[in-house]
């Protein structure tokens, strides 16, 4: 993309990032400014919500409104956000500790609701805001700065959890990768429930392993006769990890309703609705 | 007159039917009453019981000594020599005879008779609202709205056989009847209604005893009122999802007790710098950790002021009783909309669980505002350091981009680590603090103006202590009282207009600590000269601080 067409995209942010420099999250807010602008979506009708860490700060990063709270808690808080204005358009932006490690709680039960919101895990297998410690995705026996003889919890596989939770979109992609990274978010923008994307990212400053010729080396794009909405198929595919190869794209796409269309009185956004305190009154009547 | 009902059994015996039938009926007949749960925290057995003290004038709180007990077990005859007045009446088992100790009228009913009648387990209970019910001068016809939801045409039809049996064997004493236009509503009801009156359009909460009420009621109220109630994974998504949607223009709100509350700190620290309006609910029960999960006790105050790292603006408000549980509940959304901080309601399980007659609520005069900016410039400074109040935008309703940050920040909401901004930032709150002192409402007064002695409380103990400085004020004592319900921040002067030479100052809380007692002296220099204190799980009654007043040297 030529200097000119980025100029054109709104979503683009001339503030600097305090970011690494070759950081793989610089591919990842590159994918998101590409693939907003170009499905045709207006900044004032996103919002970016994120915890805390490296990831997390993104929504600083990109002119659209911005929701940054604390660690581990963007998914309450975009089930908050989500339930009052239904028009925004949730992304939620998180690192692997922080979606999985102070925040796997709400993971798990936010997919159970099916909400409705793109979610980009950037998963560089570490920590990188805090410098270097193992994160819920760093292999067993792994080296890192804090787990000097190295890890002794066994790595959590998100992908093929989220198989397992019945998550309603899971894909897989590389932060080295723009179109397939692009294709992904756009087909999770399209898609109505929890769409995860677990993005594989290299930490140029703290994991020595994943390095960006690490995933280079393995990740390789599904074949298109693959059937992602075949859930044992899905849950073999999801457990690919490793130096026999990782596929990415959509492992398992599994539509249903999602969270709002089961309040089924919900016909409009909380937001818009009128209230006043004479509301009340007939429920007053019931207590006489 | 005054006269208190006790029904006492099991969990699980009908200890919350008999207490609701006779509630309902007794106010609909024109007493106002006021009733409290004592109950273990178990779903079967255990001894319980409920009161429910009426009267023709207002009343305040529940007597600890009943003129009627229903006994529902032999437990609980076991237990009539305690609870009973000495001039009160038993309505017990005959077979529970001889493990009674009561010296009182007991009027044994028939085991034999009920079965006959029917093969339902507890018809004590229902004998027992015809009885009652007869003798505050109920008509036998106003036996007929009494039904349960639950009940099919046979339990329904013994259930009105027992209703009569027990009405026919009464004595009619009281013929008591006004026509006020009175509901009866819980302090967890009233909290939630106040809410729904200032807009609440979402409520998310963890299940925790005593506050579990409020989404209880909330819930069923969902379609009513186009609402959304979710039981969240814990409480920290339940405090996050309300200021998310609070964020996005929504009123909203949580409530759950000390334990969760202690999981939702981070996020009130959260909603304070992020300036997002958040009212949280903290009904107390006894801690620290599990405690006593169904008892009472004022011992969070001091927590709920200093929760979170850092500083920030925060109000704390206490309501007094269960209409107090309501214009409060409220007015903390337009306070939390006002200055665009964490508000915590912080209530008990006594007021949670007291029921009261009270005056229908006046929503005519409430007046909800929002504080609101829905000017639509795209130059717009979400964190003006300027602005105290309101101008707030929401995302995704005009074209001004909105950044909603849990940093240090710019006046726009971007991560900062000048030292103006930090500085900028304290100053804000500093001047939201100092406006919430002006604005704190100021204690109620009650009693003799010609008080020597001036009893402080605050929150639920009202009740009790108003009873209290009625009966002491009667024996020739000259005592007044203040309750406040805006427990801090404290207005500096707020009890300048209170404070005369020779008079004594006693502190009266469900603490051991002296929790509101030390936060007065720290806020306005006004030091207690003695104290009476309640903290076994209890709930204070009249009676008990009198009997604690006058064992004390004060």
């Amino acid at each position: 993309m030529n200097q000119i067409e980025i100029n054109e995209n709104p979503f683009v942010s001339e503030k600097g990032t305090t970011w690494c420099p070759g950081c793989g999250n610089f591919g990842i807010l590159e994918a998101l400014n590409q693939s907003l602008f170009e499905m045709g979506i207006k900044p004032q009708d996103v919002l970016m919500v994120s915890g805390i860490g490296q990831a997390a700060k993104l929504p600083h990063y990109i002119n659209a409104n911005g929701f940054n709270t604390l660690h581990g808690r963007a998914l309450p808080a975009a089930l908050g956000a989500h339930v009052a204005n239904s028009a925004l358009k949730v992304i939620v932006n998180s690192g692997d500790g922080d979606t999985y490690g102070e925040g796997g709680n709400h993971f798990l039960h936010n997919v159970r609701r099916n909400l409705d919101l793109v979610h980009i895990v950037h998963n560089n297998q570490v920590y990188g805001l805090t410098k270097g410690q193992g994160s819920p995705t760093t292999p067993l026996g792994q080296k890192t700065r804090l787990q000097v003889e190295g890890m002794r919890s066994d790595a959590l596989n998100p992908v093929a959890m989220a198989v397992a939770l019945k998550c309603s979109f899971v894909a897989r992609s590389f932060s080295g990768n723009l179109p397939h990274l692009k294709a992904m978010i756009k087909a999770a923008m399209a898609h109505k429930g929890y769409a995860l994307i677990d993005v594989l990212q290299p930490c140029i400053s703290f994991n020595k392993i994943n390095t960006f010729k690490w995933y280079k080396d393995r990740v390789y794009e599904l074949d298109t006769s693959y059937d992602p909405t075949d859930e044992n198929a899905a849950y073999e595919m999801a457990l690919k990890y490793g130096d026999a190869g990782i596929p990415i794209g959509i492992i398992y796409s599994n539509p249903k309703p999602d969270f709002l269309s089961r309040i089924p009185h919900m016909k409009k956004p909380l937001v818009s609705i009128d209230r006043k305190p004479a509301d009340i009154d007939t429920l007053l009547d019931r207590l006489t | 007159m005054r006269k208190t009902i006790g029904i006492a059994g099991a969990a699980g015996e009908g200890i919350n039917t008999v207490q609701s039938f006779l509630e309902k009926n007794l106010k609909r007949q024109g007493y106002a009453l006021i009733s409290y749960k004592n109950y273990m925290s178990r779903v079967r057995g255990g001894f319980n019981y409920a009161l429910i003290t009426l009267s023709d004038d207002t009343v305040f709180a529940v007597e600890d000594k009943v003129d009627l007990l229903v006994a529902l077990n032999s437990d609980a005859v076991k237990e009539a020599g305690t609870l009973l007045k000495q001039d009160g009446i038993l309505l017990g088992l005959d077979v529970f005879k001889e493990v009674c100790a009561f010296s009182g009228r007991v009027i044994w009913v028939s085991e034999k008779q009920l079965k006959e009648i029917s093969k339902i387990k507890m018809g004590i209970g229902m004998y027992a609202v015809g009885w009652i019910l007869k003798y505050f001068g109920l008509s036998k016809g106003q036996l007929q709205g009494i039904t349960h939801a639950t009940w099919d045409a046979s339990v329904q039809k013994e259930n009105a056989q027992l209703l009569e049996f027990g009405y026919d064997a009464a004595d009619g004493v009281y013929d008591y009847k006004r026509t006020e236009d009175r509901i009866l509503v819980s302090g967890n009801q009233a909290t939630a209604l106040g809410a729904l009156a200032a807009g609440l359009g979402f409520y998310a909460a963890y299940p925790m005893a005593p506050s579990t009420g409020i989404m209880n009621y909330l819930s069923s109220q969902e379609k009513t009122l186009g609402i959304v109630v979710e039981q969240v994974e814990d409480e920290i998504a339940a405090a996050m999802a309300a200021i998310g949607a609070s964020t996005c223009g929504v009123r909203a709100m949580t409530g759950t007790s000390g334990g969760g509350f202690s999981l939702m700190v981070e996020a009130l620290g959260f909603a304070a710098v992020a300036e997002v309006p958040l009212v949280m609910c903290n009904v107390q029960r006894p801690g620290p950790a599990t405690g006593l999960p169904t008892r009472t006790e004022q011992a969070d105050l001091s927590f709920v002021v200093n929760a979170s790292q850092g500083e920030f603006a925060r109000a704390v408000m206490a309501p007094i009783d269960v209409e107090d549980a309501f214009e409060t509940s409220f007015r903390a959304f337009n306070v939390a909309d006002q200055y665009q901080i964490p508000v915590i309601l912080l209530t008990d399980q006594l007021l949670a669980d007291t029921v009261k007659g009270i005056d229908r609520f006046d929503t005519s005069t409430l007046e909800v505002n929002r504080y609101l900016d829905t000017k639509d410039t795209e130059v717009y400074e979400r964190y003006d350091f300027n602005q105290i109040e309101g101008r707030r935008r929401i995302p995704g309703l005009t074209q001004s981009l909105i950044m909603t940050d849990s940093h240090i920040h710019t006046s726009h909401g971007r991560v900062s680590e000048t030292s103006e901004d930090t500085v900028a930032l304290k100053h804000k709150f500093i001047k939201k603090m100092e406006a919430l002192r002006r604005q704190a409402k100021p204690p109620l007064f009650y009693g003799d103006s010609a008080y020597e002695t001036l009893f402080v409380c605050w929150g639920s103990t009202y009740g009790a202590l108003r009873e209290a400085v009625d009966l002491l004020n009667a024996k020739g004592h000259r005592i007044a009282l203040l309750a406040f319900t805006d427990v801090y921040p404290l207005n500096e002067a707020c009890m300048k207009p209170y404070i005369k030479p020779n008079i004594k100052v006693i502190n009266v809380e469900g603490n051991a600590f002296n929790q509101f007692g030390k936060l007065l002296r720290l806020e306005t220099g006004v030091a207690y000269d003695g104290t009476i204190n309640r903290y076994d799980g209890r709930p204070f009654t009249g009676q008990w601080i009198v009997e604690a007043y006058e064992e004390g040297s004060f």
